[in-house]
């Protein structure tokens, strides 16, 4: 009785009760991946890191990519654009402080949400200025039509001073 | 309106008979339905038979499982997306499904369990056989996965290697 011979709203509520990474990793045959190619997955938040040894606490119905290849940063690319295709966050939170992953930087800005979180890991304006992440257009993209908060290290608490609106003002110094 | 003392008694696909309370079928929609539409009223024995597509093995455990939950409360809380989670399967359910690990083939009476949930509309019983369904996957590798289900590859070199790129930030 292998699980094909269930009705196909009965596996994709089975599978609803997966993470992410796991309904990916299920794609185990044909007819598995066409059952999944069709579903938008709902999740709270997409949590994205280059920060390695950060360790924050895990919601299960979160996603949470750590960044720790930084010599192929186009599996993440790969990933994303995969994840993109299937999922809806309400909240996404992005923590990328190198340059080596300015492409996933504007792709994750692109990715809807109704909340948009940056984390800088600069701690002056002086480095924010030179952080090559930053520019005034992908700044603008990733802030239309939802609410976004800058956070800056080492304090995880939003700074109300750095605002994204803020950071485009810097951009364009 | 339910009616506790009222016994309904069901046929299985395999020809027994089950008389059960009403106390319990409640949680079923499907036999509620069957009742509501045969529109019975409150002092008659009211059905002879539903004719449930389950058979007599599964259907004993179905009534297991509405004994233990008789008293929860109805309607059955539905859960959004985001609070869906498979962590969460009462004590008592678990012991119940460790209690096929003895039976000739538990993943059997697992995906019989579930379909007769799905056919009887007990979504109580529908969500605890689907998170534990959904566990014994949690975190297992692909090969893992396809033993679990007993499902073959049947995926081209380029389709494997196209799945691969796309899982390979969550292969480790």
């Amino acid at each position: 009785f292998p699980l094909l011979f269930l009705p196909i709203e009965l596996i994709v509520k089975i599978f609803s009760f997966l993470s992410l990474k796991d309904r990916l990793k299920l794609r185990v045959n044909r007819q598995l991946h066409e059952i999944e190619k069709d579903e938008k997955w709902k999740f709270h938040e997409l949590n994205v890191s280059s920060q390695v040894g950060e360790k924050p606490p895990k919601r299960k119905d979160s996603v949470y990519m750590t960044l720790s290849n930084p010599s192929s940063p186009e599996i993440y690319l790969d990933g994303l654009k995969k994840i993109v295709e299937n999922c809806l966050f309400k909240v996404i939170h992005i923590n990328i402080s190198n340059s080596t992953f300015i492409d996933l930087f504007h792709f994750v800005g692109r990715i809807k949400s109704t909340e948009f979180r940056l984390w800088i890991q600069v701690n002056d304006k002086d480095s924010l200025m030179r952080n090559d992440l930053l520019t005034r257009n992908g700044m603008e993209g990733i802030m239309e039509g939802r609410s976004c908060v800058a956070f800056m290290n080492p304090f995880m608490n939003p700074i109300p001073s750095l605002t994204l609106q803020f950071l485009i003002e810097i951009c364009e110094v | 309106r339910i009616y506790p003392l009222m016994r309904v008694t069901l046929t299985t696909s395999d020809g027994a008979s089950v008389t059960v309370s009403r106390q319990l079928t409640k949680h079923s929609g499907f036999i509620e339905k069957a009742i509501t539409d045969m529109a019975v009223d409150d002092n008659a024995v009211p059905l002879s038979a539903v004719a449930v597509d389950v058979d007599d093995a599964t259907l004993k455990l179905v009534i297991e499982w509405l004994t233990e939950h008789r008293d929860d409360a109805l309607p059955y809380p539905e859960k959004t997306d985001e609070e869906r989670r498979a962590d969460d399967i009462p004590a008592w359910d678990q012991a119940f499904v460790q209690k096929w690990d003895t039976k000739e083939d538990q993943q059997q009476t697992l995906y019989a369990v579930i379909t007769a949930a799905d056919k009887l509309d007990i979504k109580g019983l529908l969500d605890m056989t689907c998170k534990t369904l959904a566990n014994k996957i949690n975190g297992k590798t692909v090969e893992e996965m396809r033993e679990i289900l007993q499902l073959e590859c049947d995926f081209t070199e380029e389709e494997l290697a196209e799945i691969r790129k796309e899982n390979a930030w969550c292969e480790n």
